[in-house]
């Protein structure tokens, strides 16, 4: 009996510690399982959200020059821009505002992701001559689109005119956003 | 010596239990910073949800009037609007609208920030001639469009013609978009 009494105290710290343990590994066991919960909120209390993916937390915008040799019908910006790695580019809205020789007629401009047949075209009027000078015209293009360029690619922007001798020189711009991929 | 030996195993239970309960306070303080839950909401449930960046929330409309000088090809309002830091603002829509007289055309309506780094340009159409004045014709552009322009940024919105003597009196531009609250 002495015996005995003289290992409870060691006893008892086994049982401790093995109590504690148990409840250690219990509480582990019941953060790796997720409790159910309702959201009970009603529409005039409704839970506050955040699109990380808003188009205005990561805007894109570039003025490019594209240039058009003499009778050719196309020019091109090769490599434009770069879609960063880890993000898509989504193109938003593309516009041009420029003047050529009036025997040169602008066609359209257009977006293509280098190497694949991702491509667009946006229509470009050819507006009024100038007053001072009857052999420059207007050429005008603005159009809200919608394309999505793969991370790490490149986008080329073209020119496509009708091949007159005079050429042009035109400045194309465009806006997006970037979206964060997983 | 004996009377010390006889406590130890009691003063080893103690230090033991204090390593112990120390660990669990470890395990509670973690547990308090992220536990897993799953929303159990159904379709016919659905969470309400209300996205702070709604456009609705922060709109903003720039209205403005470009004066185009005899001969000159462009008219400008710098700045036509400036960004309130912390925001990033987002352009939807630009639109215009006046009566110019012949030889004048407008070309279109530009927007550019103060950076000179973001340029958006809206096509004026031609719309015809006025019935009682044949020298008058009706210009409108009417575009969406999406612009971003960053905080403390400003604004600013032109107008670009063919450079006639006529130039334009006064062509009202407006332009929409929203505001977001950056990080």
């Amino acid at each position: 009996m002495k015996r005995i009494k003289s290992h409870l105290p060691l006893v008892v710290s086994f049982a401790v510690a093995g109590l504690l343990t148990a409840s250690l590994a219990t509480g582990t066991a019941q953060s790796a399982v997720a409790s159910l919960v309702q959201i009970v909120n009603t529409a005039a209390n409704p839970v506050p959200s955040q699109d990380v993916d808003n188009p205005a937390r990561q805007p894109v915008s570039f003025e490019t020059s594209v240039s058009v040799s003499a009778n050719a019908m196309n020019g091109y910006a090769f490599q434009a821009y770069q879609v960063p790695a880890g993000k898509q580019l989504v193109i938003d809205y593309v516009s041009m505002n420029s003047e050529v020789q009036t025997a040169e007629q602008v066609f359209s401009i257009s977006f293509q992701e280098e190497g694949i047949t991702n491509l667009i075209f946006v229509p470009v009027s050819n507006v009024a001559s100038f007053a001072a000078n009857p052999s420059l015209h207007g050429v005008v293009a603005g159009q809200a689109v919608a394309m999505y360029v793969r991370a790490g690619d490149y986008l080329d922007v073209g020119v496509t005119t009708n091949a007159g001798a005079p050429g042009a020189n035109v400045f194309v711009s465009w806006t997006g956003h970037l979206v964060n991929l997983p | 010596m004996k009377r010390i030996q006889s406590p130890l195993p009691l003063l080893l239970s103690f230090a033991l239990a204090g390593v112990l309960t120390a660990s669990l306070a470890t395990g509670t303080a973690q547990s308090a910073v992220a536990s897993l839950v799953q929303i159990v909401n159904t379709a016919a449930n659905p969470v309400p949800m209300q996205d702070m960046d709604n456009p609705a929330r922060q709109p903003v409309t720039i209205l403005t009037s470009i004066h185009v000088s005899a001969n000159a090809a462009n008219g400008y309002v710098e700045p036509a609007y400036q960004v309130p830091v912390g925001k990033m603002l987002v352009i939807e829509y630009i639109g215009a609208s006046t009566t110019v007289i012949a030889p004048e055309h407008v070309f279109s309506v530009t927007l550019f920030d103060s950076n000179n780094s973001t340029y958006a340009y809206a096509p004026v159409v031609d719309l015809g001639t006025d019935s009682t004045n044949a020298n008058l014709h009706a210009v409108m552009a009417s575009q969406p469009v999406a612009m971003y322009v960053g905080p403390g940024d400003s604004v600013n919105i032109g107008v670009q013609t063919n450079a006639a003597s006529s130039g334009v009196g006064s062509m009202p531009v407006q332009v929409t978009g929203y505001l977001v609250d950056l990080p």
